[in-house]
């Protein structure tokens, strides 16, 4: 439904300001017609990829009278063994492990202590605990199936509503990417040739405005409506025992950000040493053995590889586009509309709010960026402000009710079962607030901008 | 006649299926010799002042691998991703012929991926070139690899395809659904639970 009202407003704007601004170029007119056969495709459900590589494919055929096709393996081979790419099996790598490994266990019992008395109790807990996996894992679901496993047996025996239950903490996995170290930044940062050590730096703030927004619905609604209070008294010396058994999610923080922020190692390498960190974790934990080993390499290289496919079909569309200076030329009239840069980067947001409520996010950014990026630029905005913002969107969609992963994978964890509706209504006010976020870094950049700038 | 092409071709393509799982493998391990060697290059230069200064061309090198390689099991799982909403309300009769579409369309790219990955492959053999790393490594080898991870990719894709065909004209549409109908989020979420679940089960 958001879908098609958006797109009727977007198709108003464009009539309007063609209106406005005179009729359309040929470039544009190429585009829309690129533009109109792709989403054809998208509709017929054919594969991401393979829906990229023979648009480009086809553009290139019916747009160039030179042989693009040509060049396909050296545009394929280029990004296949770039260095900054090698952090994505990395990363997903070092997830797999932890999540293998039960690191999440310790981490939950311990911040429970701390956060279980507050007005909201142990829902505080799930955001906290799911910020902090954030700092060492890459991704969303990685982050809601950890915590999630954990945390969920322990609302067994409470009166909390289930539904807020669930909500925190698809909202606590909605930071798996924000909060560094995330998969969708290294992509971004190599699409848009931006550096993904400074869009780590800039997201660390957000990703923790994000994480006290979470815990201030939560607030409101414990004062609210009231959630069961904890009736068992924590001791102080209790609360610092349990900092013992944070310390090797610690580690873990410090060697994968810790070495990133102090530049003294790439995004790569500090996803490698967290690999390293995490077998050893497990190896203490008595959790490493083959098995485990193997279905996380398994798993990795299944996902590298579906990743992997439509970022090189992407090359391949970006590649014919840009020979024919079509994301250019429409930059180049996207300048020239009667609209103010902020009515164009609203459009925009909502452009992927629409997207993101049945498109899967790798997909999302890949198929869109190489147009969009260019005409974000010419509005005069910061690539790393704009990175943070797409990985926010992506987020967004992840827990956007119908169709997000996320929520699937809470909804399959719940020990008594109920209506996947109950996640959907949970979620809502978290969905709700993370926009809210999202237009809070559109008017306040320097959120996003002011630790890059500080720490250069 | 078409029954025993059936045969034959569901044999050949469950052979493909076994290739492409020890491929996936070797492609997962090797991510994590990756990791390993990435953080003995780190640590060593760090403490120990010396890198095998190829780091970024062999890890890049691997990732490559990793990406074709990987290719057929992700097929073979249905993990590549579609756009489904719309495909997923229509009838079985009009679904399958989707689902041929979609197959046929992967086909035509990953025909167009072998035939230049191979051309770029060929090109560094006959101009003898090597990357500027220290260890000179001569950039066919490591292509090649590539090139034949893609390779086994589209060979899969035409032996399904050719057999998605005869099921068609045989009219056995449900195979066709099993074959290549999308996963649902259900089976997403209950690989992500499974591999949780390993921590749970052995922790408890």
């Amino acid at each position: 439904m958001i879908t098609v009202a958006f797109l009727l407003v977007l198709l108003i704007v464009t009539a309007v300001t063609t209106v406005v601004g005179g009729g359309p170029t040929g470039p544009v007119g190429a585009l829309a017609l690129v533009s109109g056969v792709f989403i054809l495709f998208f509709c017929a459900g054919i594969y991401v990829a393979a829906a990229l590589g023979v648009l480009g494919l086809l553009a290139g055929f019916a747009l160039s009278d030179r042989p693009l096709y040509l060049f396909i393996g050296e545009v394929i081979w280029i990004p296949s063994v770039n260095f900054v790419l090698v952090a994505v099996p990395l990363f997903l790598l070092m997830g797999e492990l932890l999540l293998r490994a039960g690191l999440s266990e310790r981490l939950y019992r311990a911040l429970n202590l701390w956060f279980g008395k507050l007005p909201g109790g142990l829902l505080h807990t799930n955001i906290v605990s799911c910020a902090i996996f954030s700092a060492i894992a890459g991704s969303s679901v990685a982050t809601a199936a950890t915590i999630g496993s954990v945390a969920l047996p322990y609302f067994e025996r409470t009166r909390y509503s289930p539904r807020m239950v669930l909500g925190s903490l698809a909202a606590g996995g909605a930071l798996g990417n924000l909060i560094p170290p995330g998969i969708t930044f290294i992509v971004y940062g190599l699409i848009t040739e931006t550096s993904v050590g400074k869009l780590y730096i800039a997201a660390f703030i957000p990703g923790f405005v994000m994480a006290g927004l979470f815990m201030l619905v939560i607030l409101v609604y414990a004062l609210w409506f009231g959630t069961p209070v904890v009736e068992e008294r924590v001791s102080w010396s209790a609360r610092f025992r349990s900092l013992w058994d944070l310390m090797p999610t610690a580690v873990l923080i410090l060697v994968v950000l810790g070495t990133i922020y102090a530049g003294v190692a790439t995004p790569t390498e500090a996803a490698a040493l967290g690999v390293l960190g995490s077998l050893i974790f497990a190896a203490f934990a008595r959790k490493l053995t083959l098995d485990v080993v193997h279905a996380s390499a398994r798993s990795t290289a299944r996902t590298t590889s579906l990743i992997g496919l439509i970022i090189l079909a992407g090359f391949v569309l970006n590649y014919v586009l840009s020979s024919l200076r079509l994301p250019q030329a429409l930059a180049g009239m996207v300048k020239e509309l009667a609209l103010p840069a902020w009515g164009i980067m609203l459009i925009i947001i909502g452009f992927y709010l629409a997207l993101g409520t049945f498109m899967e996010g790798f997909s999302m950014i890949i198929t869109t960026l190489p147009v969009v990026f260019p005409v974000v630029l010419a509005l005069g905005y910061d690539p790393i402000w704009f990175g943070v913002i797409i990985t926010m969107l992506i987020e967004i969609a992840m827990i956007s009710p119908p169709d997000g992963t996320v929520m699937y994978v809470l909804q399959g964890m719940r020990i008594r079962p109920g209506p996947i509706t109950d996640v959907f209504v949970g979620v809502t006010p978290f969905v709700l607030v993370y926009i809210a976020g999202v237009i809070l870094m559109m008017v306040f950049p320097d959120i996003v901008l002011w630790l890059p700038r500080v720490l250069r | 006649m078409r029954r025993r092409l059936l045969t034959l071709l569901e044999r050949l393509r469950a052979a493909n299926e076994l290739v492409g799982r020890v491929m996936n493998d070797a492609a997962g391990w090797l991510f994590v010799v990756c990791a390993l060697f990435v953080s003995f290059d780190v640590l060593a230069r760090k403490f120990l002042g010396v890198s095998s200064q190829a780091t970024v061309e062999l890890t890049g090198y691997m990732l490559a691998f990793g990406i074709a390689w990987g290719l057929c099991d992700a097929l073979t799982t249905r993990a590549h991703i579609r756009v489904d909403v719309i495909v997923n309300k229509l009838p079985l009769a009009l679904k399958v012929w989707a689902h041929a579409l979609a197959l046929s369309f992967l086909a035509v790219l990953a025909f167009f991926f072998v035939w230049r990955a191979w051309a770029v492959a060929l090109e560094s053999w006959e101009f003898n070139a090597h990357d500027s790393s220290a260890l000179r490594v001569p950039l066919v080898v490591p292509q090649a690899l590539w090139a034949l991870g893609i390779t086994a990719f589209f060979v899969l894709t035409v032996l399904m395809l050719v057999e998605v065909v005869i099921l068609l004209s045989l009219g056995r549409r449900v195979q066709v659904e099993r074959m290549l109908g999308p996963r649902t989020l259900q089976e997403e979420a209950d690989e992500a639970l499974e591999a949780a679940g390993v921590s749970r089960g052995a922790g408890s």
